[in-house]
């Protein structure tokens, strides 16, 4: 019966251990393979239009009523190379820097979850952001802002990994559109 | 009864709840010595909702990193809105950040709508300084949902206990 149990004990240790090497194993082969092994995503964006409001948020709990705005972009972009072997997803997003005193905004309009590298090839045109902005101020005062795409990388096991591509697209806040 | 307590049964009892007591104070010692490390109350968290699907399942482990003074948009975060104890792990959409102050928007990727409902009354941003606890750094899947288990079964309490009682007896022979 003693021998029985340590043995049981034994080997759930191993089990244990083998797991913990395996996991650890596997988390940093990724690194390296998305370091070194991995091409830079093709990219590149356009901003068709911008509008800004006075009002509430098209989305979101925020009832405050305030200058929004709203935009319509073109993305063409091939994720394929960000996908390792240990990546369960990506979650994209395209995100609006833009300055401001006292706070500097960073602001996320649009986001996609990618599961599989089949579907890592996006070409969207002329699609309305997912949220629109609107200011801690409530006002843009004609701000310059840039778009940026940006993602992290969620793995099967391990670290999460976050980066950003090189292209910007610049534009300002126009002037308030009156209402209709 | 009596004249099992020999001396050598007392001095075995001893040595055995000294080594239990041992156990427990490294436990607690690693935990607390990794929450100074990470500067989080919470360093190791276990997701309890769907909120975060499909990166985030019930029962993953999440290990958290409270060093940087500000958090980025597109960081997953664990928060405690201030007079609710429940904390939430969902992702930075929005981040207004001053000198002084860091303000954020979360949101969980399975929602269709921001956090906002969750805040505490007219609040419309979080504190990072005030209530974020971490963010995201590592993850593991599966590993939490024992803790899932004990705390949402009572039966798989007892049984917990009736183990460790079980292992306690054998080692004794």
């Amino acid at each position: 019966m003693f021998s029985t149990f340590q043995r049981i004990q034994q080997y759930c240790g191993f089990v244990t251990t083998v797991t913990l090497f395996l996991a650890v194993a596997i988390s940093v082969s990724s690194i390296i393979q998305e370091h070194y092994f991995t091409d830079i995503p093709r990219i590149s964006m356009n901003l068709q239009s911008i509008d800004v409001r006075f009002g509430k948020p098209h989305i979101g709990y925020n009832y405050k009523r305030q200058e929004y705005a709203l935009m319509k972009f073109d993305l063409e972009a091939d994720l394929t190379p960000l996908f390792t072997w240990n990546t369960k997803q990506l979650f994209v997003y395209l995100a609006a820097t833009y300055p401001g005193k006292p706070y500097a905004n960073k602001v996320v309009v649009w986001d996609a979850i990618i599961r599989n590298k089949e579907d890592a090839l996006l070409s969207l045109s002329d699609i309305t952001a997912d949220y629109s902005i609107y200011d801690v101020t409530g006002k843009f005062n004609g701000r310059n802002a840039t778009l940026s795409l940006e993602w992290n990388a969620q793995p099967y096991v391990g670290l999460l990994t976050w980066n950003k591509g090189s292209e910007r697209e610049r534009f300002a806040f126009p002037q308030l559109t009156p209402a209709r | 009864m009596l004249p099992q307590l020999s001396g050598v049964n007392i001095r075995q009892t001893l040595t055995q709840a000294l080594s239990f007591c041992l156990v427990l104070t490294t436990t607690f010692m690693f935990w607390k010595g990794l929450s100074v490390v990470t500067n989080s109350p919470s360093p190791i968290v276990v997701v309890l909702s769907g909120s975060m699907e499909p990166a985030f399942q019930r029962g993953d482990i999440l290990f958290l990193w409270n060093r940087d003074v500000r958090v980025k948009v597109g960081d997953i975060v664990v928060y405690n809105v201030k007079g609710r104890d429940i904390p939430i792990v969902h992702r930075v959409v929005r981040n207004h950040a001053s000198s002084k102050k860091q303000l954020l928007l979360t949101k969980g990727d399975n929602n269709a709508m921001d956090d906002l409902d969750l805040y505490a009354h007219r609040q419309y941003y979080l504190d990072r300084e005030q209530e974020v606890i971490g963010s995201v750094k590592a993850y593991v899947p599966w590993v939490g949902y024992v803790t899932i288990l004990l705390s949402e079964n009572v039966w798989a309490k007892y049984a917990l206990l009736a183990l460790m009682g079980f292992f306690q007896m054998m080692q004794r022979e």
